[in-house]
């Protein structure tokens, strides 16, 4: 979007030493304006007012000298600030909901993890105790039955080959 | 005598009275209230700083009212940064 453009989305007006834009909060949420106002408190002086219902007047007055192009300037940076709070704003409330989810999930597994634990104490104490690495290996394993219909002869009952 | 009116919805009034406070030694300050905004009247200030006083005390309240409101949300989202 060019500066010209976003100028005429934001209407704005200088007197040669300041400038005012007038921002519809419908469209500029509040933080938004305040986000952005807090990165010019270096460069300008910054005042807040209601005109209207739902309308913010933001007016910047630069801290060194300044001209009608510089204060143009200025509004454009602003309006282009405005876009980029905007849009943290936007971004910031649409993964509200995922971060609230991470805090719960966090509290929680607090609890499961001390479940876990649990469970895996009980399970050395009955079955791995008598195992120093506590690894489970293949030959420690139990062998099926012998017997069993449906698997093949056991190693040692296989008949000699035929000479 | 110089005024400022800070509209409460978009500045912290108990900020306003805070910064009040620290800007007493250049100016007397009176701080008064309605439900929707709050008014700063400058009194007795210091020829040395009455050109940006009130400039400068609008943009202190603004960053304090900023500041506060990150930190109210950084403890509402659990954010340790």
């Amino acid at each position: 979007m060019s500066d010209d453009a976003l100028q005429d989305e934001i209407a704005f007006v200088e007197d040669g030493r300041r400038v005012a834009l007038t921002l519809d909060e419908e469209l500029y949420p509040r933080d938004a304006i305040l986000g952005a106002a807090y990165l010019f408190v270096d460069r300008a002086w910054v005042f807040l007012s209601r005109p209207g219902d739902r309308q913010v007047e933001v007016r910047l007055k630069p801290k060194g000298d300044t001209d009608s192009a510089a204060l143009e300037a200025l509004a454009g940076e602003f309006a282009n600030e405005l876009l980029n709070q905007v849009l943290r704003v936007r971004i910031g409330e649409s993964t509200g909901r995922i971060r609230e989810y991470y805090m719960a999930r966090a509290f929680f597994s607090t609890t499961t993890q001390s479940s876990i634990d649990q469970l895996l104490a009980e399970l050395d104490e009955e079955e791995l105790a008598d195992d120093d690495l506590e690894i489970s290996v293949p030959w420690d394993t139990p062998e099926p039955a012998a017997d069993t219909p449906d698997e093949g002869p056991a190693v040692g009952d296989e008949e000699p080959p035929r000479a | 005598m110089p005024e400022l009116m800070l509209h409460k919805s978009l500045y912290d009034a108990a900020v306003v009275h805070q910064v009040a406070r620290l800007y007493e030694g250049v100016a007397t300050i009176a701080v008064d209230e309605d439900p929707h905004a709050v008014t700063v009247r400058f009194d007795d200030v210091d020829p040395d700083v009455a050109d940006v006083l009130v400039d400068h005390f609008g943009n202190h309240v603004l960053v304090e009212t900023v500041k506060q409101a990150n930190a109210a949300e950084q403890v509402l989202m659990g954010d340790s940064r």
